[in-house]
């Protein structure tokens, strides 16, 4: 299944090469996930320069406000956060590196404002001295493969947790009611047997309704749900009246 | 028979009659290879020599005798997983009444009383295959979330990716958690109706059967794959 083949390099790239290694990127689209790379740019203007010419100045989100970068990480699939090491601390207590797996390069042009061992230890991914675009574009792809990595791996761990639910259904256990559970919570799994729903119709009504449920759970409003999925209130309402008819 | 449908289910039958017969005739009608182990005694399939991974298993009240809570202990306690149960009613009321209050709380395990409808062995029979296949899938998403997650860590910790990653059998979008991930509905289903598609093809033998199952005109599937 894992089809062992030659390593993918993170050598030397040209300029404005710093994206997804092309293995990666074509399961990633296959999923049917973007592929656009983004940089998370926390105080440290001195890297701007570079980090447009690798990844273009659209995908590179400048902040100044540590919280803004994990809510840009949440919105980001394939995204990585760039910092200087004056502000690595702030950084990661907000970011919790530990439970919020996302490439942190850190930005130590002096090479002793940090300990790179200890950083590393706290989830930093690399910690580099200078600016040089091709060693900058390696670190770039590692992190933004291993972070396309993890929307992959969480893809297949959400796909095996609904055929387990399904399973149990099947088995007369009852199904999941506990709709406020966000972790549990989910659609019916795709269809595996002659037993399942194969209609697409049905099949994608059912995930809708259990995506707007969801978002329900996470807004305040039945206007911000309606806002954040990009549908009119009067849209969102006669869908759930469906649902309820 | 659609392609999807597991050959060589291994299905224990513990009976002195004829159900492994019924069992053959219908695996021969829907075209589907069962495995039949068949038992005579609850011993011989308990025993040493008994089966140790199955996929389904269909006793007799009238062959399991005193010793179906031995046997029905034996299959909690020898598969990891729960497994579809058949049970048979003998036709006579005190051994049958006993039998049932003997599963109860076993959700798994599925009560036919003695000259059942042949539909219900049918309903049971496609629910056994159709868990066998489920699990199939649920052990294939975990051994490719564990390579990638094994690929993940190396990466984070400097080496280099030795591993494509397999494409494996598609998935559904996972849910937002936060408000932040909360993505367009109409790209989410889109996504959605995109792995939905893959999955129905896959279950079915061609595109025209895939076209039908869907629900969808074939022009249209072929629009949406190009």
């Amino acid at each position: 299944m894992t089809a062992i083949v030659p390593r993918v390099g993170y050598g030397p790239h040209e300029v404005s090469d710093a994206r997804l290694s092309s293995p990666v990127a074509s399961v990633l689209e296959g999923h049917g996930v973007s592929t656009e790379p983004h940089v998370e740019l926390f105080d440290c203007a001195e890297l701007r320069d570079v980090l447009h010419g690798l990844v273009g100045p659209g995908c590179v989100h400048e902040h100044s406000d540590s919280g803004s970068v994990a809510s840009a990480v949440r919105a980001h699939r394939v995204t990585v956060v760039v910092t200087h090491a004056r502000g690595i601390s702030e950084l990661m207590r907000n970011l919790s590196v530990e439970s919020a797996p996302v490439g942190l390069i850190v930005y130590d042009p002096n090479g002793h404002d940090s300990n790179s061992a200890a950083l590393r230890a706290q989830g930093v991914m690399d910690v580099l001295t200078d600016r040089l675009p091709e060693t900058w574009a390696d670190v770039l792809t590692r992190a933004f493969d291993f972070r396309a990595l993890l929307m992959l791996e969480l893809d297949h761990r959400c796909e095996s947790k609904r055929l387990s639910q399904r399973e149990l259904e099947l088995l007369g256990e009852p199904p999941e009611s506990l709709s406020d559970d966000l972790d549990s919570f989910q659609p019916p799994p795709l269809p595996v047997g002659p037993m399942s729903v194969h209609d697409l119709e049905s099949a994608s009504d059912a995930f809708e309704t259990a995506y707007i449920e969801r978002v329900q759970h996470l807004c305040n409003s039945a206007r911000e749900a309606a806002q954040v999925l990009g549908v009119s209130p009067a849209t969102l309402s006669r869908r759930q009246r469906r649902d309820i008819e | 028979m659609k392609r999807n449908m597991p050959r060589g289910a291994v299905i224990a039958v513990l009976d002195r009659g004829d159900l492994s017969d019924d069992l053959e005739s219908w695996s021969a009608k829907r075209g589907v290879g069962l495995d039949l182990r068949t038992f005579t005694s609850a011993l011989e399939l308990t025993g040493d020599g008994g089966p140790r991974s199955l996929d389904g298993l269909a006793i007799t009240v009238a062959a399991a005798g005193p010793f179906l809570p031995e046997v029905l202990r034996w299959a909690d306690s020898q598969l990891s997983d729960r497994m579809p149960t058949l049970l048979f009613g003998s036709g006579k009321e005190i051994e049958d009444d006993v039998a049932t209050r003997q599963i109860l709380g076993r959700e798994q395990i599925t009560w036919l009383p003695s000259g059942a409808a042949r539909d219900d062995l049918d309903r049971w029979l496609i629910l056994a295959l159709e868990v066998k296949e489920l699990r199939a899938f649920r052990r294939q998403h975990d051994q490719i979330a564990h390579s990638l997650r094994r690929a993940r860590m190396q990466l984070f910790h400097g080496h280099d990716l030795d591993m494509e990653p397999p494409e494996g059998p598609p998935c559904g979008p996972p849910l937002p958690t936060t408000l932040e991930e909360v993505e367009p509905l109409k790209e989410a289903r889109a996504r959605f109706e995109r792995a939905h598609i893959q999955a129905v093809i896959r279950e079915q033998e061609s595109l025209k059967e895939a076209s039908v199952a869907l629900g969808i005109s074939y022009t249209s599937l072929w629009r949406r794959l190009r």
